[in-house]
């Protein structure tokens, strides 16, 4: 499901909610995305990232041989950034 | 439905929202009315959890492995420039004044280079190894209010981690994994290990877990208390520092300079500063793209806001500032970036009306901005600051911090030639802090005979909106202190009058800087001085006189803290020396064990930006753990519980020594059988317990301090002359000698908790009296008067404060003549030679409903000690305490 806070237009005010910048409203951040969604590209999204055995982590080998990351990391400021497949 | 009414909706459906009764005296006019932007983000602000997140320790950390080997000071800038380069963008909508230290409006991160144990989870190993130090016992008797933003309990998605800051679930395993990387790395295990080579190790750790003192300074809280310097990024900016750094880079390659030990460091130093300074830029350049794509975009509506933010980022992201609305959003910028650096509570925003007054007063004589303008920035400036979390453990930003942080701005004072510094923008300042109540920045002004009399009425009224602040610290007594500390350092009579507050009531050195604006020439007053209150923090005066009447054994912990003597003191004198004794062998202990964290600190984590920010690190090239700062005898040592030391005293040698009425040996056995009441109960008496109610009467019914007593004022002199004088046989690891510091911050709860039945009559556990000055609460029967009369028979300026609290009901300060009655009050403290007041006007009645309906007080504020807070934030101890003190009614 995508979430508000997966989005572009999501302000997180705290761990739990932000403000939409496009209606403006205050939204709860792991709700169901609308129709306006933009993705906001993490980590997981990323060419240089794949999975560890370990669910919940993973590898990133952006920036020379591999170290580990979170998928959910927002990647907009990760200058290694390079889209991976859909 | 407006956004205002959404934001409402949602708050509501969280459980977060509150409205309540107005706290104020019916008389009075109400304050005027908060812009409607500042609003909206006060509004947000009460809905926002305090969230921790680890984006920043994760890029530090990454690039500190990948730096291995390389000089510290350089490995960590590496660290830095990633970290900052790398947080998450988010202009927050609607607000003028942008960015905060996380993409978060209330967010912080742990730092595990400090520290890495406390925020685990309590089934950690990690965590368990931690507990068992004598650092981690402040946290036990430390609590949070459980209300407002602070995240006690998990819920859904969101942990709580140190009882406080809430993290999202997914972030949990990269915190674990973090922490554990720095596992015998972080400043807290290097010098634990070093520590246990202390041939008195097993005394320091037994005084922590006794809570005969509050925490260790130098992986806690190792900057903060002072005042911050702006001024060269607003007169050089970014490039400009960039540029200096890189010249002093060509200037000093491979140059001692006569100086063998440490002038090699320069350049590591000014190149470690071109680093940091690097990523502070990409961090507000990341912002700048955040608003040029907003701007870009079809759905957003406000393009126009977004470009404008983006123009001025793009500008001081390089430039100095063009204009007022720049330099405030900078000198803001510069202060969350310092506060990114380390965790800090205390670094002071200083006199900022005076900082920034160049371009208010060319800005508003040439119309590129109006008052309206500039009080809606000043409002939204307080909301953003109010924001600012620290992230540390539960017994700091709980048991001493109360959750603030601390960031005080000052006001009043003395220009650099001696006439009073208020100016038009100071005004301003007040009326934002009336019109837009927050916690932070408070407010402090530095009183003299020589402010404008309409200044000082203004400063009243704010007070009497119940805000808490302005405090009230007499500038000359401030400035003798000042002259007296740092005069071996070069301080003179012209730099003394730069002076501002750090933290709470820090007294802190400062000095002017030359600058001109369009060839007009103007003094910057700025921070110039390390951090403060750190060195020895907090020693719990009363619990030190129950140790020593205990032959030095802590009953509550069953730990020998000092070594046993078996002797029982047969005069008043005697016990005297024997509190003395017991209390300069915790100070030295204590100081050397902080001087050597502080050290590790220095080694392995020296400040890159909080250093170069300040006078003289960039034209020294030494580093504030190289002693570049032009001061540097700022450690100390702070106490708590004067009061009922002093009342304990007084009664032990009215009932014990002069009278003869009991034994040292009965009275003793009273106070350790809580004169047989039930631990933790006012009422309930133990099986038995009327055997001490002659005891427990003669206590009650001995002298308080408060009530221009002789005797009791006469051992307030006694203590007073000796602290100053102890603590000035202690040294810091600078080679300086340390002085008193003395607030109590919110350390009287945990403190109190932690000490048996006192010979004042309190009971066991009770919170102690707050700061130094004030009263225990209900003992000063004789009006505020006499109060001054008590806390003035001593030199405050041998101290670097004293604090006094007063709690006013609203009818005794009500009107104009309310206004000039309290103005009075607050000037003959000040004639007297007081140095600090404070005042809480507020109904204790409307505290006790808060107390019983959180929900419905989400924004009352109230004073605690040198800190406004969020009544629903503080936890139960302080509140019982605030509302038990005295309340006048007429004076």
């Amino acid at each position: 499901m995508r979430q508000h806070q997966d989005c572009f237009y999501y302000s997180p005010i705290d761990v739990t909610h932000g403000v939409c910048r496009v209606s403006g409203d205050p939204v709860l951040g792991d709700k169901e995305a609308c129709d306006q969604h933009r993705p906001l590209l993490r980590c997981r999204d990323c060419a240089h990232y794949s999975p560890d055995s370990q669910q919940e982590m993973g590898i990133c080998r952006g920036f020379g041989g591999e170290y580990w990351t979170i998928p959910s990391f927002n990647a907009t400021t990760c200058e290694k950034f390079a889209p991976g497949e859909e | 439905m407006s956004n205002w009414e959404r934001n409402r909706k949602i708050l509501a459906e969280k459980g977060l929202l509150g409205g309540r009764e107005k706290s104020m005296g019916d008389e009075e006019p109400q304050p005027r009315e908060i812009c409607p932007s500042a609003e909206v983000m006060r509004q947000r602000f009460f809905g926002a959890l305090s969230s921790a997140d680890v984006e920043f320790p994760y890029w530090y950390t990454r690039t500190w492995n990948q730096w291995e080997g390389e000089v510290p000071v350089v490995r960590r800038a590496r660290a830095l420039k990633a970290a900052f380069s790398h947080l998450s963008p988010n202009v927050i909508p609607g607000e003028k004044i942008v960015m905060q230290k996380t993409r978060h409006m209330r967010g912080s991160f742990p730092m595990p280079w400090l520290s890495e144990s406390f925020f685990l989870a309590k089934e950690d190993e990690l965590y368990q190894q931690a507990a068992a130090c004598g650092s981690a016992s402040a946290d036990e008797l430390s609590q949070f209010g459980s209300g407002g933003g602070n995240v006690t309990q998990s819920f859904g998605d969101v942990v709580s981690i140190a009882g406080k800051f809430g993290m999202h679930k997914q972030e949990i395993p990269a915190l674990i994994r973090l922490a554990h990387e720095w596992q015998g790395k972080s400043v807290e295990d290097i010098s634990r290990r070093y520590e246990k080579m202390s041939p008195h190790f097993e005394r320091k750790e037994n005084l922590m877990k006794s809570l005969v003192c509050m925490f260790d300074s130098g992986f806690t809280l190792p900057l903060g208390r002072e005042v911050i310097d702006y001024y060269l990024p607003l007169s050089l900016g970014f490039e400009g520092i960039k540029r200096k750094a890189r010249e002093k880079m060509d200037e000093v390659f491979g140059q001692a300079s006569g100086d063998g030990i440490r002038g090699m460091d320069r350049f590591y130093f000014y190149h470690a500063s071109v680093l940091v300074v690097e990523g502070i830029q990409k961090w507000i350049l990341n912002h700048r793209d955040q608003c040029l794509a907003l701007a870009q975009d079809p759905k957003i509506s406000d393009t126009q806001h977004y470009r404008e933010i983006a123009e001025r980022l793009d500008w001081i992201a390089c430039n100095p500032p063009r204009d007022f609305r720049e330099a405030l959003q900078l000198s803001y910028i510069v202060h969350i970036a310092s506060l990114n650096e380390d965790a800090i509570s205390g670094m002071s925003i200083g006199r900022l009306g005076q900082v920034l007054w160049p371009w208010f007063e060319q800005d508003i004589a040439s119309g590129a901005i109006c008052e309206d303008e500039v009080l809606e920035l000043l409002q939204q400036y307080r909301v953003k600051i109010t924001c600012i979390d620290c992230f540390a453990s539960a017994g700091v930003v709980g048991g001493v911090l109360s959750g603030n942080t601390f960031n005080n701005l000052t006001l009043g004072g003395l220009k650099k030639d001696g006439s009073s510094a208020v100016n038009r923008l100071e005004w301003l300042i007040v009326e934002a802090g009336i019109r837009c109540p927050t916690p932070q920045p408070t407010l402090s002004v530095l009183y003299d005979e020589r402010l404008e009399e309409g200044f000082l009425r203004k400063a009243i009224e704010c007070v009497k909106t119940g805000a808490g602040y302005p405090a009230w610290m007499n500038n000359r007594v401030g400035m003798d202190f000042l002259l007296e500390q740092y005069g071996p350092e070069g301080m003179n009579r012209e730099d003394v009058r730069a002076i501002a507050i750090g933290g709470c009531l820090e007294t802190s050195p400062c000095i002017w800087h030359a600058y001109e604006r369009n060839g007009k020439r103007y003094d910057i007053p700025g921070g110039a001085g390390q951090p403060t209150s750190v060195g020895v923090h907090f020693l719990a005066l009363p619990k030190l006189l129950e140790l020593a009447l205990n032959d030095g054994r802590d009953l509550r912990t069953g730990l020998q803290v000092f070594p046993a003597h078996g002797k029982k003191a047969t005069s008043y004198r005697e016990l005297w020396q024997a509190f003395c004794e017991l209390a300069e062998q915790a100070m030295q202990v204590l100081t050397r064990a902080n001087n050597l964290q502080h050290d590790i600190w220095r080694k392995n984590n020296p400040a890159v930006f909080n250093s170069l920010l300040k006078p003289d690190c960039l034209e020294t090239g030494l580093h504030v753990g190289l002693m570049g700062y032009r001061f540097n005898a700022t450690f100390n040592v702070e106490s708590c519980g004067t009061a009922n030391l002093v009342n304990a005293l007084a009664s032990l040698r009215q009932n014990v020594f002069e009278s003869q009425q009991f034994t040292l040996a009965e009275m003793i056995q009273a106070l350790n059988a809580n004169f047989g009441f039930v631990p933790g109960s006012l009422f309930e008496r133990q099986p038995g317990g009327e055997r001490f109610d002659r005891e427990y009467a003669a206590c009650l019914a001995a002298p308080k301090y408060g009530n221009d007593d002789p005797l009791v004022d006469s051992i307030l002199v006694d203590y007073e002359q000796w602290f100053a004088r102890a603590t000035r046989q202690c040294e810091s690891l600078y080679g300086k000698k340390m002085y008193p510091c003395q607030i109590s911050v919110s350390t009287h709860g945990p403190q109190g908790a932690a000490t048996l039945a006192s010979a004042d009559g309190r009971l066991s556990g009770v919170t102690y009296a707050d700061g130094s000055m004030s009263a225990f609460p209900g003992t000063d029967r004789n009006g505020p008067y006499a109060l001054f009369e008590s806390a003035t028979g001593w030199d405050h300026a041998s101290s670097q404060n004293s604090q006094m609290n007063l709690k006013m009901h609203p009818q005794a300060v009500a009107g104009e003549e309310g206004t000039r009655k309290l103005l009075a009050l607050t000037r003959a403290y000040m004639r007297k030679g007081g140095f600090h007041i404070q005042y809480n006007v507020v109904d204790s009645n409307v505290l006790k409903r808060a107390q019983e309906h959180p929900e419905a007080y989400r924004d009352l504020m109230v004073r605690v000690a040198g800190f406004t807070q969020y009544w629903v934030e503080i936890g139960k101890p302080i509140q019982d305490e605030v509302i038990a003190r005295t309340e006048y009614r007429r004076f």
